[in-house]
């Protein structure tokens, strides 16, 4: 039982946050340059490595698509293949890893530093709701920016995909989006896209949490940094299984 | 007039504040001194509802901070101004607007704003310092840009916990100086945490020292060279005052 109280106490105070922030909505009008803001850090400037990962995920899955397919199954349907790998599975799990890496950690390592600074007591004197603050921002943040992401990062990878089974494998480009265009079920794509606004929720939520209840200086702002980015790492993988079953079991 | 009614705390079993009364009338400025460790932190954060006692209550006013609800608690908290130890400005904002944070969330209009940061770097020396961030100052600078962003909106209370901690001699002075100034400016009633017993002295009305989380010393500032109490000696002696004195 000993061994269980600290994680009933910290399951508690996510609920506690996350409630909060859903009851700061109410004043969400006080803080939009926040939201716009939090939108540039996890969004815009995620960008540029959310593509890169996506450009050799695309890469990497048409070589081993082409790999295990190829004595069973004609390569005018690599398109398919690759296309719905990446728009149901590999778009929103790989997007939401690089930001829970990239902006999970950026989240809990901004708050978790303004907590042991007593900024966040500041924020408390002054009248200033700190959940509405600091968490609610950041927490619509991701849920508008991880979507877009996702779109960004599906077309990257679909398109290297394409650029490498031409290259490498010689399938006609024409070839390779007949096959996408002929299979392509809309499920696939709002599928995938459902499950990164849940992804984004869980590394704002996350990051948001560990660095909210940060303690003891410097060497527990790290901490909460690390744990941050493992606790938000799973919780993706665990509700990928469970959005991925009930969206498409 | 805040009155502190047998105030009990622990941290994970170990007792911090162990049913401390007082009551501090209305413009009187207390320091609560002590040793590091002795809860004079825990004391004056359980006056803004910012540590809530496991036993005993706090009242401000009428009001009783332990019970109150968020709202009575925010619109108490808007009353007070708080100079942290490490001044707690926001690092991603300038001084204008880590002054104008508090204001705008009061609703007041521009005009008004500026007028009143004006005003308050005015009072604490730090005029033209608008634009700078808190890395770009001492911390002298910064712990009086902490004192500007407390009195900005004219509180009818102001906290301060450790101002001269970890700062020069002569840096120490001014503030000492600049919380005289405030004290007789302002009118406010005032409650500063330290271990500085000079600070102590030059500011404060009355003197209450903390001993193993219980009241040893709660004396008028003039009395203070009279006090028998070994722990409250022991700081005089340590403060180089006892030899000044004789």
């Amino acid at each position: 039982m000993n061994l269980l109280a600290p994680w009933i106490v910290k399951l508690g105070q996510l609920t506690v946050l996350f409630y909060e922030a859903l009851l700061a909505l109410r004043e969400i009008h006080k803080t939009p340059r926040l939201v716009l803001q939090e939108i540039e850090k996890i969004g815009v400037n995620s960008l540029p490595v959310v593509i890169l990962t996506s450009l050799f995920i695309g890469m990497v899955s048409a070589v081993q698509t082409a790999y295990q397919v190829k004595d069973f199954v004609p390569l005018e349907y690599l398109g398919v293949g690759i296309a719905k790998a990446v728009l149901i599975e590999l778009g929103p799990v790989i997007t939401a890893l690089v930001v829970a890496g990239r902006s999970g950690a950026g989240i809990a390592a901004e708050i978790g530093s303004m907590r042991v600074t007593e900024q966040i007591d500041a924020l408390t004197v002054m009248g200033i709701n700190p959940v509405r603050y600091l968490v609610l921002p950041r927490l619509i943040a991701g849920v508008v920016s991880l979507p877009l992401l996702t779109v960004f990062a599906e077309a990257s990878a679909i398109m290297a995909a394409a650029v490498v089974s031409k290259v490498v494998l010689f399938v006609p480009m024409s070839l390779y989006f007949t096959g996408i265009q002929m299979f392509f079920a809309p499920v696939d794509l709002w599928g995938g896209l459902a499950k990164s606004v849940v992804f984004g929720g869980i590394i704002a939520l996350m990051g948001s949490f560990h660095g909210y209840y940060a303690e003891g200086g410097a060497t527990g702002v790290g901490r909460a940094t690390t744990e941050a980015v493992v606790s938000s790492s799973v919780l993706i993988l665990a509700a990928d299984y469970i959005l991925g079953t009930l969206i498409y079991g | 007039m805040i009155r502190f009614e047998g105030v009990w705390k622990s941290f994970e079993g170990r007792p911090v504040l162990k049913g401390i009364s007082f009551t501090i009338t209305p413009g009187e400025m207390v320091a609560i001194l002590g040793k590091s460790g002795t809860g004079k932190t825990v004391t004056i954060k359980h006056i803004l509802g910012l540590l809530r006692p496991d036993r005993g209550r706090v009242f401000v006013e009428d009001v009783d901070v332990t019970r109150a609800s968020r709202r009575t608690l925010n619109a108490l908290r808007r009353r007070f101004g708080y100079v942290f130890q490490g001044a707690a400005l926001f690092d991603s904002l300038t001084v204008y607007e880590n002054l104008a944070l508090p204001l705008k969330e009061r609703g007041w209009p521009r005009e008004k704003r500026d007028e009143a940061i004006r005003w308050a770097l005015e009072m604490v020396g730090l005029g033209g310092t608008e634009d700078l961030y808190p890395a770009e100052m001492s911390g002298g600078m910064r712990k009086r840009a902490g004192i500007a962003r407390a009195i900005v909106a004219r509180p009818d209370y102001l906290i301060y916990d450790e101002p001269t901690s970890g700062l020069d001699p002569v840096t120490a002075d001014r503030i000492n100086d600049l919380m005289l100034y405030l004290k007789e400016q302002l009118d406010v009633t005032g409650v500063m945490v330290t271990h500085d017993l000079v600070s102590a002295l030059k500011v404060a009305d009355r003197l209450i020292l903390l001993e193993e989380g219980e009241i040893a010393v709660d004396i008028p500032v003039d009395r203070a060279f009279e006090e028998s109490h070994p722990a409250f000696r022991a700081f005089l002696k340590a403060a180089g005052l006892l030899e000044r004195q004789t």
